[in-house]
């Protein structure tokens, strides 16, 4: 069965390209353009996966992350979080840790991203 | 500037929801495409080459002391360091032969407008992108963006062509263009991060190499076939011009 993972971010080029890669790995992709939007489909669909914009319009990343840890089931759920603002001491895909979740920079390396999801899915 | 020939100018009204107006104008040269700044005394430290350089930078630091980007991109930068990239504003695009306009987040009209200071710089990676500044497209999606990418490369490889230069068909140097488009792309957010300012220029830079992405990924995984099928009239076995077949490539 395929892994199901939650793509949240305000800017349709990202959600396209991400969307379109995790695709050809296989993996089903539900979409959100808002934190609102990411907040209701994770309650509906409980994907295996999240991948959140730090800052989204409605409600950022880090507040659904927070709306869901009072959920038993839900709040198992791994994230990554996406921010443009996370490079300033890095040379590459810096990552690090929110809480119990992943931070990775913009812009996206495809092989990296893949690389976390992997990992994080336990495929 | 060649006597006569007028240069060419891209005027972009960003309208905020306070109700405040900020213009551009870019003056590009029009034949070469650069474009036309103002002199100025100094630039700030983050234009500086050697201030997160690209890592595929062929510029020196002796001959070129400041990033040609960086330097384009002083004002807009500055303008946008208190906005984040979802904002929405009423944006007007004024170009030679018509206007454009759309209420839109602000991380998509500074992604046209970054995309158009970069391109008209003079970074010698990115002087490769710059024939599309002639048709520029704000506003632009992933899919426009691709089609117009590749059309331009192909229009690129005809000229070689005829000027008796081995073409490229296949599109595999475009791939490696876009693969350093997207190193600078990766080192300009770095550049723009370690700045105390909000992310609206950072997301336009990083839709930007999302158009980047979806270029090389489309053309990586074949999914080129997609457009394919709105080609069919130029795809049956005799062309317009009565010409026979011919092997695929040579």
């Amino acid at each position: 069965m395929k892994k199901k993972i939650l793509v949240a971010d305000d800017d349709p080029a990202l959600l396209q390209m991400m969307e379109a890669v995790l695709k050809r790995e296989g993996y089903e992709v539900l979409t959100a353009h808002n934190g609102q939007e990411a907040l209701n489909l994770v309650r509906q669909q409980a994907p295996d996966l999240m991948i959140l914009d730090i800052m989204m319009p409605k409600m950022d990343g880090p507040s659904v992350y927070s709306s869901l840890q009072s959920d038993v089931t839900l709040s198992k759920i791994p994230v990554i979080f996406l921010t443009a603002l996370a490079t300033s001491n890095s040379t590459s895909d810096e990552e690090g840790l929110l809480g119990t979740a992943a931070i990775m920079a913009k812009p996206v390396n495809h092989a990296t991203l893949l690389r976390k999801v992997s990992g994080l899915l336990g495929a | 500037m060649a006597p006569g020939n007028e240069r060419l100018t891209f005027q972009y009204r960003f309208k905020f929801s306070d109700g405040s107006i900020k213009h551009f104008a870019l003056h590009l040269d029009p034949v070469t495409l650069g474009l036309i700044r103002d002199p100025t005394p100094s630039y700030p430290e983050w234009t500086r080459l050697n201030y997160h350089q690209c890592p595929n930078c062929p510029l020196k630091q002796e001959t070129t002391p400041h990033c040609p980007v960086a330097v384009n991109l002083v004002g807009v930068v500055d303008t946008f360091k208190d906005v984040l990239s979802h904002e929405q504003a009423e944006v007007e695009i004024r170009s030679p032969e018509r206007t454009y306009s759309a209420r839109t987040a602000l991380q998509t009209a500074i992604g046209s407008l970054i995309g158009l200071h970069m391109a008209t710089s003079g970074c010698p990676v990115l002087d490769k992108l710059r024939p599309m500044v002639r048709t520029h497209l704000p506003f632009a999606t992933a899919e426009e963006t691709m089609y117009r990418v590749i059309s331009m490369y192909l229009l690129g490889q005809f000229f070689r062509y005829r000027r008796g230069l081995l073409p490229d068909w296949d599109l595999k140097n475009l791939v490696k263009t876009y693969e350093d488009v997207q190193s600078v792309n990766k080192a300009f957010v770095e550049r723009l991060s370690s700045l105390a300012i909000q992310d609206a220029s950072m997301n336009a830079v990083v839709i930007l190499d999302c158009f980047a992405a979806t270029t090389n990924f489309s053309i990586m995984s074949d999914s080129l076939n997609e457009i394919e099928q709105l080609f069919g009239a130029y795809l049956k076995k005799e062309g317009t011009t009565g010409e026979k077949e011919n092997p695929r490539r040579g």
